[in-house]
């Protein structure tokens, strides 16, 4: 996997940690391969953040699974923090390493306030979010170690990537945040980007983003009706009622953020996320605002 | 008015639930001959009521009442357990 | 299917099952399904899936993430962790008004005994710092505080003086009727940042008939615009007390907060303390304020609906304990109750009580609820005989009719109750109009949020911020 440059003018640079992963998602836009690459991109990334530009705002740790790196993640993050003081680190993880409370203190130690995890919640129903991640287990593990996460103060995004298999119960996975994962620093539902699995196996996964808009406009309007921060990724303004364009973001990395032809003619473009260049197929039922 | 509940599907606990809620309106007679115990009820104000009413009333608490000793019985051990760990000073979670 | 009961209890409400678990967590069904549930044959898969996620029933015997429940259980009983936190200070019985329910037993206002000595206060306020609490309010009762303002700033002064070192966070609220904010008054509130509880019934006829008092309404409401002034309006609050006359005109209350400026209301139904004893039949009221609760609740409803700010207290705290994780300090639905555990009252006749309503029932000769001499020291006093035996029944989980009640997690113990109106600490479930008022109000609260939820949760949603 070819990393691009760290560039001060994007909005998302990233250390790639490693192919490998201990979940098997099935809409995996990145799907993970079992190689012997930790150490391979280790050195990569400890060269890349030396001659990172100084005042850049914000990396991100992705993989793979980066806590598979173990204590090397540390040692990364702490090499960040020494190179990069003022820059904000972000790790995706699956949050399953951190059911070990001594693995969560450690990244407290390394991280400190400077480090926010964010972690992909499936269901609020464990069978369902095991198929979905395509292990059993990870539910567990997964919640457990968003607690232990949450005693050491990390700040937290939770992320809800909305298919097939989801959809209907995003309001009840709401109210299970809002009565269980109260203390996430805020929620992100995301809008799949149709590669990788999510493609290859789209009759299981893949949903139109209008058939579940009913269920996610629930699913939002509860944890904001209780104060808990929200966002919509991912998903283009057209599809969604005016009320809730408040919650949407522009959430797609530039180098793969795209438009359609349609969207030439739409007041809101210069607000709206568009889609993923790398999707192999367009939403149905866009339309110029 | 009488009525015969069978021991063997509702316990002595269930009956003697159903009737503390209605003693505060009803006067209740237990006697007991084998498995088979009689309640009899009357008013307090020995006005007249609804005996078909108070008999669907007592079946209707009598099942709940079992329901819920159901629920007591087979969660009596993991309540115990869910205190202790809520009021005893541990500051990580592990998976267990 | 095979999988684990966990525990939690049930109801129905209208049409619905009703099912809390240990920490209130509410799902509703039709009726029948605690049936299914227990004999595992559920038939609703996503019902299930709910159950599941939300610690009703565990797939395995012991629930991987019990410790998870084990930790939202302590946050909603966090209030034992606060330890006390609110201290009732009645600086005097002497009152400047003559209410027609007074549960306090107030003398005249000229009467020169029955308020607090100074060496008292020092007492009272030592005590209350011995509490680990690191929030502490200091509440001013009366009869009528302000008529003893030396004393009321004495109190302030000497928390201040021992807060340098010990650095709680403290607040002042001062319970008055707002006849008496005389500029004296006015600058101590000023500059503590006093908060001012008031009471105010209704439009003027109503009030004054309540007063018996011919003008309070009006001086009521000239001090209420006063205190805002002075304090700013946020700093101001009020309270009503239901009388038996004022049940009849619950559209009439609620306006009159609402005309005054006031964005919340706190229906409160009378206590069966000092003089309110000679209400009747209590029974009658009960039923009577149930109806006038749900009039006034749906009039404060339609307010809201025009985009006007009126909360309803009572149902915003049972709201907090239903649909949110937090823990809700109010000691009058609490279980362990609040009695000592998050309220203690420092009394004008040097002695402590447990609630405010124990001290009401000392007027009365019934001193059942008198903890000991302020002289004695805190823990003599807190960790008493007595206080161990109320611990034998302050635990709603404990006590017969509320052990198997599915509103016990919305609800509280109060033994003091228990002993003033039926005679023993324990009490008795079927006749408890405590119970019945609770009961009938969680309920109608818990079917506006099944059956009218589009319609009331962006109200509600208001509310419980």
């Amino acid at each position: 996997m070819k990393q691009r440059p760290l560039d001060i003018h994007s909005n998302d640079n990233t250390l790639f940690t490693t192919e490998q992963c201990n979940n098997h998602c099935i809409m995996c836009c990145q799907p993970p391969r079992k190689i012997d690459d930790i150490d391979h991109y280790y050195q990569q990334n400890i060269k890349r953040v030396l001659s990172a530009p100084k005042d850049l705002p914000l990396i991100a740790l992705t993989g793979g699974e980066p806590t598979l790196m173990g204590d090397k993640l540390f040692s990364l993050i702490r090499l960040i923090r020494e190179q990069l003081p003022n820059t904000e680190i972000h790790i995706l993880s699956n949050g399953r390493k951190f059911a070990d409370p001594e693995y969560a203190k450690a990244l407290k130690l390394a991280g400190d306030n400077k480090v926010m995890v964010g972690v992909p919640l499936h269901s609020d129903y464990e069978k369902d979010h095991d198929i979905i991640a395509g292990s059993k287990g990870a539910y567990n593990e997964t919640i457990l170690g968003l607690y232990n996460l949450a005693m050491q103060g990390i700040a937290i995004e939770l992320r809800i990537v909305m298919n097939k298999l989801n959809y209907m119960r995003l309001p009840q996975m709401a109210t299970f945040i809002h009565k269980n994962l109260s203390f996430v620093t805020w929620t992100a539902f995301m809008g799949m980007e149709r590669v990788g699995f999510a493609d290859t196996k789209s009759t299981h996964i893949w949903i139109e983003p209008i058939e579940y808009i009913p269920q996610l406009c629930q699913a939002v309007q509860l944890l904001d009706d209780f104060r808990h921060e929200v966002v919509i990724f991912n998903i283009p303004l057209c599809l969604l009622p005016e009320q809730y364009h408040p919650f949407a973001e522009k959430s797609i990395s530039d180098w793969k953020n795209k438009y359609t032809d349609c969207c030439e003619q739409c007041r809101l473009k210069e607000q709206c996320c568009g889609f993923f260049a790398t999707s192999t197929q367009l939403y149905t039922g866009i339309k110029p605002y | 008015m009488k009525l015969s509940i069978d021991r063997q599907i509702y316990s002595d606990a269930c009956i003697s639930k159903v009737v503390y809620w209605l003693s505060a309106q009803y006067a209740i007679e237990r006697t007991l001959d084998g498995t088979i115990e009689t309640l009899s009820i009357s008013r307090n104000d020995g006005h007249p009521f609804d005996e078909t009413e108070l008999r669907s009333q007592c079946l209707r608490l009598l099942n709940d009442y079992k329901l819920r000793q159901t629920i007591d019985d087979e969660t009596r051990d993991i309540r115990t357990i869910l205190y202790a760990k809520a009021f005893a000073d541990d500051e990580n979670l592990t998976v267990e | 299917m095979k999988y684990y009961l966990l525990p939690f209890k049930f109801t129905r409400i209208g049409d619905h099952e009703v099912f809390v678990n240990e920490v209130g967590d509410m799902l509703h069904a039709p009726i029948g399904t605690a049936e299914q549930i227990v004999n595992r044959t559920i038939e609703d898969p996503e019902l299930y899936k709910s159950l599941v996620a939300n610690f009703f029933i565990s797939e395995i015997r012991i629930p991987a993430l019990l410790d998870v429940y084990a930790e939202r259980l302590a946050e909603k009983k966090r209030f034992l962790d606060d330890y006390t936190a609110l201290h009732i200070f009645v600086l005097t019985l002497r009152c400047n008004q003559n209410c027609i329910y007074c549960q306090a037993s107030s003398r005249d206002e000229h009467c020169a005994a029955s308020s607090m000595s100074r060496e008292n206060m020092r007492l009272a306020v030592q005590h209350m710092f011995k509490s680990r609490s690191q929030y502490l309010t200091m509440e001013f009762q009366g009869g009528e505080p302000s008529l003893e303002h030396d004393l009321f700033l004495y109190g302030i002064e000497l928390a201040e003086e021992i807060n340098q070192t010990e650095h709680r966070h403290l607040t002042y609220v001062l319970c008055t009727n707002s006849i008496n904010l005389t500029d004296e008054v006015m600058a101590t509130c000023k500059q503590y940042n006093v908060l001012i509880s008031t009471s105010l019934d209704g439009p003027s006829w109503l009030h004054n008939q309540n007063r018996g008092k011919q003008d309070s309404y009006e001086k009521v409401v000239k001090g209420i615009t006063k205190a805002r002034e002075i304090l700013g309006a946020d700093r101001v609050s009020a309270l009503m007390t239901a009388s038996e006359l004022s049940l009849n005109y619950p559209i009439e209350i609620v306006d009159e907060y609402h005309k005054l400026g006031f964005t919340s209301i706190f229906l409160r139904a009378l206590n069966p303390y000092g003089k309110a004893t000679d209400n009747a039949d209590w029974e009658a009221y009960t039923n009577r304020f149930i109806e006038f609760y749900k009039q006034a609740f749906e009039h404060i409803i339609e307010l809201n609906k025009q985009g006007h700010v009126m909360i309803e207290e009572y149902a915003a705290i049972i709201l907090r304990k239903l649909l949110t994780p937090w823990c809700t300090g109010f000691v009058d639905l609490q279980s362990p109750a609040g009695i000592v555990n998050s309220v203690l009252i420092y009394n004008y006749d040097g002695y402590m009580y447990a609630s405010d309503e124990s001290r009401m029932l000392a007027e009365e000769n019934d001193f059942t609820f008198q903890i000991g001499k302020l002289s004695e020291s805190y823990e003599n006093l807190v960790y008493s005989p007595k206080v161990k035996e109320w611990s034998k029944v302050w635990n709603n989980e404990a006590i017969a009719g509320c052990s198997d009640c599915a509103l016990q997690a919305y609800c509280g113990a109060d033994p003091v109750r228990n002993h003033s109106t039926q005679g023993d600490l324990y009490g008795f479930r079927p006749t408890s109009l405590f119970c019945k008022k609770n009961k009938a109000i969680i309920e109608y609260i818990i079917s506006c949020v099944i059956d009218r939820y589009d319609e009331l949760m962006p109200i509600f949603r208001n509310w419980i911020r």
